[in-house]
C-alpha cells in the first residue's frame, strides 16, 4: 500500500514538471518573430525639359519657327515686330536627375544675312545673296561670338571646345534651371532703294547631362576642371 | 498524505511562479476587481529615408561606378556623391514587450557593392554620416586585391548588424543605420544593358524576445 502511494506521488510530480516545462518551452517559443522587406533599386535617370519661347509664347515642334528636319528654331534678327524675334526669345533648359550629375550645353547659332536686290531698270535679276554672319566676342552677358543675351544668373564655364559647363552639382532630386537664352541683340540690317537686307538664326543647342563621376570622361577635361 | 499536499502545494505555486514570470514579458492590464493578461506581439517598425515601409520599397537613384577609379582612388572625389544611401530606421512596436533585433541583408550580388553604417539608438548620434568615402578607404586600407576589400566591407557590415542586435529595445525604442549602395560596373554581366539593370535585396528582420536568442 505504501509502495502504491509512493508510486503515486512520484507519477504526480513528474506530471507536475512536465506540465510547468512544456508550458514554459511553448510561452518561450512564443516570443519569436520575422518579418522581411524587399528592396527594389533601379538605376537612375535624368530628366531634361527644354521651355524655348518668343514674347512668353511657348513653341513647341509644331510651331513655323521650329525646323523638325534640322531640329533648329527659326529667330527672325531684324524685324522687331517679328512674332518670333530675337529679342522676344527666351530658352530655359530644367534638368531634373535621379542621381547626383553635372551638365554642360552648347549653342550653336548661324547667323545668315540675305541681300535682295531690287528689280533692275534694265529688267535684270541679281539673285539674292546669302551670306553668314560671324560676330567678335561681346561681353559676359553674351554667348561666346554671338548677340545672343545668357539669362538670368548664367555662370556658366567654359571649356576649349566650346562647352559650357554648369558649375555646380546637380544634386538628384532637385530641379535646376539653366536659363540659357534671355533675348539678343538685332544685326543692323540695311534697306535701300536697290536692296533689302534680312538676317535670321538657325538656332540649335546641345544638352548633355551626365553622373557626377563620369564629368571628366565624358567632357575630356582634367578631374580638377571644376576646382580651377 | 500531509507530505504529498505539501508537494502538491509546493508544485502548484512553482507552476505559478513560472507562468506570472514568464507572462510578466507581456503587457499587465489590471480591471476593476480581475487580473487579465493582455498579449501583444513582438513586432517592428520600419522607415526608410522617413517614408514608412510596410512591404517593400522602390528606389530609383542607383549609379554605377568604375571599382578601382571611383570607389578605390576616388579619383573625381565624387564618391560621395554617387552613393545612393537610404536611412534605415527600425523600431520596436510601442505594445510591443522587451526585445531584441537580428537583421539580416542579402547585399552580396554581383554588380552591387554595399556598405552599412551603423548610426545609434534612439538619436544617441546626432550625425548622419555622409562621408562614405572617408570609410570606404578607412575600410579598404590594407588590402590589395578587390576581392581581399570587399570581404573587409562584409565584415564591416556584419559588425554592423552584430551590433543591432545586441541592444535590448523597449517599446518605441529603434535603432538607425545606413545602407548605402554603389552599382558595380566592372562586375555587370550585360555591361551594353546595365542601365536597366535592377537588384532585389531582402531585409530580413527576426525579432526576439529580451531574454532569448534567434533561432534558425
Amino acid at each position: 500500500m505504501k509502495s502504491f502511494l509512493f508510486s503515486k506521488r512520484i507519477l504526480i510530480i513528474i506530471v507536475l514538471v512536465l506540465t510547468v516545462i512544456s508550458t514554459s518551452l511553448f510561452a518561450y517559443a512564443y516570443f519569436q518573430n520575422e518579418k522581411e522587406f524587399g528592396f527594389s533599386i533601379l538605376t537612375g535617370e535624368f530628366e531634361v525639359t527644354a521651355y524655348i519661347s518668343f514674347d512668353e509664347i511657348n513653341i513647341d515642334i509644331n510651331s513655323p519657327y521650329y525646323d523638325v528636319e534640322s531640329q533648329t528654331i527659326l529667330v527672325n534678327a531684324y524685324d522687331s515686330d517679328s512674332e518670333n524675334f530675337i529679342g522676344k526669345l527666351k530658352i530655359d533648359i530644367e534638368i531634373d536627375p535621379n542621381i547626383n550629375a553635372r551638365a554642360r550645353v552648347k549653342v550653336f547659332d548661324e547667323w545668315e544675312l540675305t541681300r535682295t536686290y531690287s528689280e533692275q531698270a534694265q529688267g535684270s535679276v541679281i539673285e539674292p545673296i546669302i551670306q553668314t554672319i560671324y560676330h567678335t566676342e561681346q561681353s559676359s552677358l553674351y554667348h561666346p561670338f554671338s548677340l545672343l543675351k545668357t539669362g538670368l544668373n548664367y555662370n556658366l564655364v567654359y571649356d576649349e571646345n566650346g562647352y559650357a559647363y554648369y558649375p555646380n552639382l546637380i544634386s538628384k532630386g532637385e530641379t535646376t534651371t539653366i536659363h540659357l537664352i534671355d533675348g539678343g541683340d538685332a544685326y543692323p540690317i540695311r534697306e535701300n532703294e536697290i536692296y533689302m537686307e534680312t538676317c535670321y538664326v538657325n538656332l540649335k543647342f546641345v544638352v548633355e547631362v551626365v553622373q557626377a563621376n563620369r564629368f571628366a570622361e565624358v567632357g575630356s577635361l582634367d578631374t580638377s576642371f571644376f576646382d580651377e | 498524505m500531509r507530505r504529498l499536499a505539501i508537494v502538491i502545494t509546493l508544485l502548484a505555486l512553482c507552476f505559478t511562479v513560472i507562468v506570472t514570470s514568464t507572462y510578466a514579458w507581456l503587457t499587465y492590464v489590471q480591471k476593476k476587481g480581475f487580473v487579465g493578461l493582455e498579449t501583444h506581439e513582438l513586432s517592428v517598425v520600419l522607415e526608410v529615408n522617413d517614408q514608412a515601409v510596410l512591404n517593400s520599397f522602390s528606389l530609383d537613384d542607383l549609379a554605377f561606378i568604375d571599382y578601382e577609379k571611383d570607389f578605390v582612388l576616388n579619383e573625381t572625389g565624387t564618391l560621395n556623391d554617387m552613393a545612393s544611401a537610404w536611412l534605415i530606421k527600425l523600431s520596436s512596436a510601442n505594445s510591443s514587450p522587451l526585445a531584441k533585433h537580428k537583421v539580416d541583408l542579402d547585399y552580396l550580388q554581383d554588380g552591387l557593392i554595399c556598405l552599412l553604417i551603423y548610426q545609434g539608438m534612439n538619436d544617441e548620434l546626432s550625425y548622419y554620416t555622409s562621408d562614405y568615402a572617408s570609410l570606404v578607404e578607412l575600410i579598404i586600407s590594407g588590402y590589395d586585391t578587390k576581392e581581399e576589400q570587399l570581404q573587409a566591407i562584409a565584415v564591416h557590415n556584419q559588425i554592423v548588424l552584430d551590433e543591432i542586435y545586441k541592444h535590448v529595445f523597449n517599446p518605441g525604442d529603434f535603432v538607425e543605420f545606413q545602407i548605402v549602395v554603389w552599382g558595380d560596373y566592372d562586375e555587370v554581366e550585360l555591361p551594353n544593358t546595365y542601365l536597366d539593370s535592377n537588384f532585389d535585396l531582402t531585409l530580413a528582420v527576426e525579432t526576439v524576445n529580451s531574454k532569448g536568442e534567434v533561432t534558425p
